[in-house]
């Protein structure tokens, strides 16, 4: 169950969760490198857009810029919930 | 002057390069459209223009990115023009700061600056060039806007003097006093620039930004920089260096093995300091400074209501209508291709070929009184060989103009999302549906478009697959065979035989993958780039510039191959043959006839037109033209069903589909897969591939008592 006070691999957040990354662990050097040039770095703030079915890519908004990367790879960011605005 | 031509992916790098240049490179709505350099002309200047593949840092990943580095590295250039996504400003902004590091005239072409504002952000080029220290000019690449004023700023940027060297304190003063004094001209202060525009009478004096990036790594770059001899590359090639780019790394520790420990010792510091690497030390810095930058430069508006792609997105991408969407697209593209419009036009010109021209042809060349030699060979070898494959022009152009209408909207990056899990199951990603879905129009393309695949062993298995992907080429052949063979039906007996090159395609992917390309998992990272109406003019152009390839081919190879097919046929082993049974393409046919006996199209003609078809694959039908003494259309569907069954008919269709990759693909091949064993042993792989399947097919259909 996710819960926005403790931190979660960014693979177990449900779509339309807003969250803040908090490392970068896990992932292939090329990858994280990517991810870092385009400013995907701990402290950004991100939104799951969508979970493609039977554990297929989740397509992930941040800074403007939609990007689509692997479950597994989504499991290797740690994120943290922000809390949901109660009048959304 | 030469100019290389950087930006990231997807900002219209090769639309401004078109527009500049007047080439017709490739253009698409997906990053890695340009894989390799091309070079044009900027007429206006006399300057070369070198078109590169997008990068979205200095430190590539993929083969593609790995060219851009290397020729930023290799200092064969006056200049750089920056191409700079305004809506993307951010990001961008990134690689700019990275290649400001370039003590060379810099210019930034800010485009989309039309899509920003319709994103509600209003970026000010005046503020933009003040605190970058280099000139930046908006423009609208794919209309065209703001061109004009590009060229002029460049070549004021270009013609100016150059100062060598980094100058500090009072020296650096001293040089931007220099560059005012140059009265009328421009001028670059390393570590900064003077332009001072023609028309203008104050001189506008820019200085590029210092960004301090600590003293850790400061004091390194400056340990680095003296093992580089060029003043204008030291810091870039010191900043690649201390990243680790690889072919620098080798160079610089080749020469000078002891500046290692620099390296290493840097990497432990700033890793005991909590930061990754290098880069991402650099690329850290380099954020910090464009998100102070942003709040005075760009003019963000009320945010509107959510932008149409991602309403667009959430059908397309949709969990479960997406990828039944994407088989009805696919369908419907087959259907307009093959049924509604493709085959009506297909047998309009193949009216016109068979009848009113060949008699034309015939009556003119009889009133100018040819030698009868001449006569054959131009009615039955030229328009017959020429003609067969001419008559499927118009299915070629409409499968062209879909495949461009994917590549220009956007939606190619959404398919590598939907199939991605599919293709996981064949050790491949998404991502390589793209070169595949490419290689339906033409299977070199395709392999190139591996290119943006990071992987090597992806990449080569992707590249070694794509030819089992029907290209327009087969297309002729099924188009000839599916019309003359099948009444009821043709769309679902088309869409079987492209079925069969994609599941062949597909094991052969999980078959390489598990064996000699065994590895880790590939990266994954798939842009969603706004969807983009199809500009017209770009549509029709990306269709003329992939289809009109087809018409060169039937007006060169297959117009020669022609000629001598029809010779062969003509010629026997001991002069002139009575009749094509006894000419020496005949006898060279029936050499390799009982071979293809087994498979049920056991004649001379079809053996010949399968050695032929290696040449192009279009060549079969164009050797069947001759071999068959018919012409096109209609006397060789006759001819045809005389030497085929419906059943040996499809045996034929699913071997052509296989066999081997023509001469073009294996030569595309050789280029992209380093080890050239391995394009060879697919060769033969999938001419075995194709044998066994075609026999499966006929003898198993005969059992069923198919007939044959």
């Amino acid at each position: 169950m996710f819960a926005s006070d403790r931190p979660h691999p960014l693979s177990d957040v449900p779509v339309g969760q807003t969250v803040r990354v908090e490392a970068l662990l896990n992932l292939s050097a090329p990858l994280k490198a990517r991810l870092t040039a385009l400013g995907l770095v701990p402290g950004t703030e991100l939104v799951v857009e969508r979970r493609m079915p039977f554990g297929g890519p989740v397509v992930v908004r941040f800074a403007d810029q939609r990007f689509a990367l692997r479950r597994t790879d989504a499991g290797g960011i740690v994120v943290r919930g922000e809390p949901r605005c109660e009048f959304c | 002057m030469r100019i290389l031509l950087i930006g990231q992916p997807n900002t219209g790098k090769t639309t401004l390069f078109n527009r500049l240049t007047g080439l017709q490179a490739a253009v698409g709505n997906w990053s890695g459209v340009t894989v390799e350099e091309t070079v044009g002309r900027i007429r206006r200047l006399g300057y070369a223009l070198v078109d590169l593949p997008g990068i979205y840092d200095l430190v590539p990943i993929s083969h593609d990115e790995a060219i851009t580095v290397r020729a930023l590295a290799s200092g064969a250039y006056d200049g750089i023009l920056n191409i700079v996504d305004a809506s993307q400003l951010r990001r961008n902004l990134q690689l700019t700061l990275a290649l400001l590091s370039i003590e060379r005239p810099i210019v930034v072409a800010l485009n989309m600056v039309d899509v920003a504002e319709a994103e509600g952000k209003a970026v000010d080029p005046e503020a933009l060039a003040d605190r970058l220290g280099v000139p930046v000019v908006p423009v609208v690449a794919r209309t065209g806007a703001g061109l004009d004023a590009l060229l002029e700023v460049l070549d004021e940027t270009m013609v100016g003097r150059a100062y060598a060297g980094r100058p500090a304190g009072e020296e650096r003063e001293a040089a931007f006093a220099e560059a005012a004094a140059v009265g009328g001209e421009s001028a670059h202060v390393s570590g900064g620039t003077a332009v001072l525009l023609k028309r203008s009478d104050a001189p506008v004096l820019r200085r590029r930004p210092e960004i301090d990036v600590g003293p850790k790594l400061e004091a390194a770059l400056q340990a680095v920089e003296p093992a580089f001899s060029d003043p204008t590359l030291r810091r870039f090639l010191a900043e690649r260096y201390l990243e680790g780019v690889p072919e620098i790394v080798n160079d610089v520790e080749r020469r000078r093995p002891a500046l290692r420990s620099v390296r290493e010792q840097l990497a432990s510091a700033l890793h005991a300091g909590g930061t990754e690497s290098v880069q991402a030390a650099l690329v850290e810095r380099r954020y910090a400074w464009i998100d102070a930058l942003i709040p005075a430069v760009v003019r963000q508006a009320a945010p509107r209501r959510r932008p149409a792609s991602e309403r667009i997105d959430d059908i397309v991408t949709h969990p479960m209508v997406g990828i039944p969407l994407f088989i009805a697209l696919m369908l419907f593209i087959f259907q307009w291709t093959f049924d509604w419009l493709g085959t009506p036009l297909s047998e309009a010109l193949d009216a016109f070929f068979s009848g009113p021209l060949t008699e034309a042809v015939g009556r003119g060349l009889e009133a100018i009184g040819a030698a009868p030699f001449f006569r054959a060979l131009i009615v039955e070898g030229i328009i017959a060989g020429v003609g067969a494959v001419l008559v499927f022009v118009p299915q070629i152009f409409i499968l062209f103009f879909f495949i461009s209408l994917l590549e220009d909207s956007g939606y190619l990056a959404r398919v590598a999302v939907l199939m991605d899990r599919l293709m996981d199951r064949f050790g491949l990603s998404g991502k390589a549906f793209i070169p595949l879905i490419i290689g339906f129009g033409c299977n070199v393309p395709g392999v190139m478009a591996a290119r943006t695949i990071e992987s090597s062993r992806e990449r080569w298995a992707t590249a070694l697959i794509t030819p089992f992907m029907s290209c327009s080429a087969r297309l002729v052949v099924y188009a000839l065979f599916v019309g003359a063979f099948f009444s009821r039906g043709q769309g679902l007996v088309m869409l079987s035989l492209y079925l069969v090159g994609i599941a062949m395609a597909l094991l052969t992917a999980r078959l390489l993958t598990r064996t000699v390309l065994r590895g880790a998992p590939s990266m994954y990272l798939v842009e969603l780039p706004p969807y983009r109406v199809p500009n017209v003019r770009t549509l029709l152009r990306g269709t003329w510039e992939k289809g009109k390839g087809f018409i060169i081919k039937a007006g060169t190879f297959i117009f020669g191959g022609s000629v001598v097919i029809w010779l062969l046929g003509a010629v026997g082993p001991h002069g002139t043959a009575a009749s094509i049974e006894e000419s020496v393409l005949a006898l060279l046919g029936r050499a390799l006839q009982p071979l293809f006996q087994p498979l049920g199209f056991g004649t001379w003609q079809a053996a010949v037109a399968l050695i032929t078809g290696f040449l192009a694959k279009e060549v079969v039908v164009a050797t069947l033209g001759i071999a068959f003494y018919a012409g096109e259309g209609t006397a060789l569907t006759a001819a045809l069903k005389s030497a085929f069954t419906p059943l040996s008919a499809y045996a034929f269709l699913v071997f052509v589909a296989l066999y081997v990759p023509c001469l073009a693909t294996t030569a595309a091949l050789f280029r992209e897969v380093p080890r050239r064993r391995w394009t060879v042993l697919m060769m033969g792989y999938s001419f075995a591939l194709a044998y066994v399947l075609a026999l499966v097919i006929y003898q198993g259909g005969r059992l069923l008592g198919m007939g044959g």
